[in-house]
């Protein structure tokens, strides 16, 4: 590969190299800009190589923090508890949704607003302080009390925020959370028994 | 050196310490990334690095049958290739993902290719200078007043020595 570097090209990988040692961390991309386009390619290889052939560094403060948010996003994207424990039941969301409404003895016409309410608590972005015990013992009884509380435990309890539902998006777009819009405002119709049974509040 | 950070590694494995284990890696597998997907290289190594946590805390590699920079060497690699980066493997062994198994050009790479073993291979006069600067990052006055020679001396050494090192790596 390397024929066709010439010194000059050299004396940039040897520079790399040294300062990689010292425990910089260079962007290689500075060295392959400065050479011909010609040699750029070989140069590239040759400094991959390098990096797979130089010592074992020491993590520093930088790359620690730097994993510690990659296993915060990992995290975070990781499926929601209540979606992950009905996939594993291989329920439907509306199979629960019916057994929710037989178990808390609900009219049918509040069929969907039971529908928007679950769906929003099981992928994380309606907050569970407000969801009612009457509520977790219904899901208790669709999917065993104590698997709901154990996968609510294992993962530090449901997420809560809208970013942590853009994570689960994949692709997601990069957007300042001050921008997401704000939840649309509840009905202008009386709260009712649903209401209070998922938000604890005739809101 | 080598031997000791595997041992390390198996450790850090065995203890399930996989940020720890993951930390010291992190700026190879940037650098790594830079080269070969070069204005998204930051992106493809924060892919790198998020696929390789979960693999590790699924405790995918706990076996410890693959060294842990045998995997992270491929698994960059495959990822630079998936976002469109630069190959420099031939293209030829880096197909199977869920298998990172040693192969020809991983174990070439990845487990005979240590600067270390470069630097023992020298003359003894190139080796100090090459030890000094490669394995140490001295500038190059800082090594001619170590080693007691000229700064032309040590010139003409490195000028040795970047030849030897271009052979080696393509190697």
């Amino acid at each position: 590969m390397a024929e066709r570097m010439r010194d000059e090209t050299l004396a940039l990988l040897d520079e790399f190299a040294a300062a990689w040692a010292r425990g910089e961390t260079p962007d290689p991309r500075e060295l392959i800009a400065r050479v011909p386009e010609a040699e750029q390619a070989e140069l590239a290889k040759a400094l991959d190589r390098y990096l797979a052939a130089s010592p074992p560094r020491q993590p520093s403060e930088a790359s620690r923090a730097y994993v510690a948010s990659i296993a915060a996003e990992a995290e975070a994207a990781a499926e929601p508890p209540l979606l992950a424990l009905r996939l594993e039941r291989r329920l439907t969301r509306d199979a629960v949704v019916d057994r929710l409404m037989g178990a808390l003895g609900l009219d049918p016409g509040r069929r969907e607003k039971v529908r928007a309410y679950f769906s929003d608590l099981e992928v994380g972005v309606l907050d569970p302080r407000g969801v009612q015990e009457a509520v977790w013992e219904a899901l208790g009884q669709v999917f065993g009390k104590d698997a709901v509380a154990r996968s609510l435990l294992q993962s530090g309890g449901v997420s809560l925020s809208a970013e942590t539902a853009f994570y689960r998006l994949a692709n997601r777009p990069q957007l300042d959370l001050q921008d997401i819009p704000a939840a649309a405002p509840a009905p202008s119709a009386e709260p009712d028994e649903v209401d209070l049974l998922f938000t604890g509040e005739r809101s | 050196m080598r031997d000791a950070r595997d041992a390390l590694d198996r450790e850090l494995l065995a203890r399930g310490e996989i940020d720890e284990l993951l930390a010291g890696y992190v700026d190879e597998i940037v650098a790594r990334c830079r080269l070969r997907c070069k204005a998204h290289g930051e992106d493809v190594a924060q892919q790198v690095c998020l696929r390789l946590w979960r693999e590790l805390k699924e405790g995918k590699h706990a076996d410890g049958r693959v060294l842990f920079r045998v995997i992270q060497y491929k698994v960059t690699a495959w990822i630079c290739r998936e976002f469109g980066g630069a190959v420099f493997e031939g293209g030829a062994v880096l197909d199977e993902r869920d298998d990172p198994a040693p192969d020809d050009f991983t174990d070439a790479v990845a487990a005979h290719l240590d600067m270390e073993a470069f630097v023992a291979s020298l003359p003894p006069g190139d080796g100090e200078v090459a030890r000094l600067r490669m394995l140490e990052g001295r500038e190059i006055d800082e090594i001619a007043a170590e080693t007691g020679r000229a700064r032309n001396a040590v010139d003409q050494s490195l000028w040795r020595i970047r030849g030897k090192l271009r052979e080696w790596l393509n190697g």
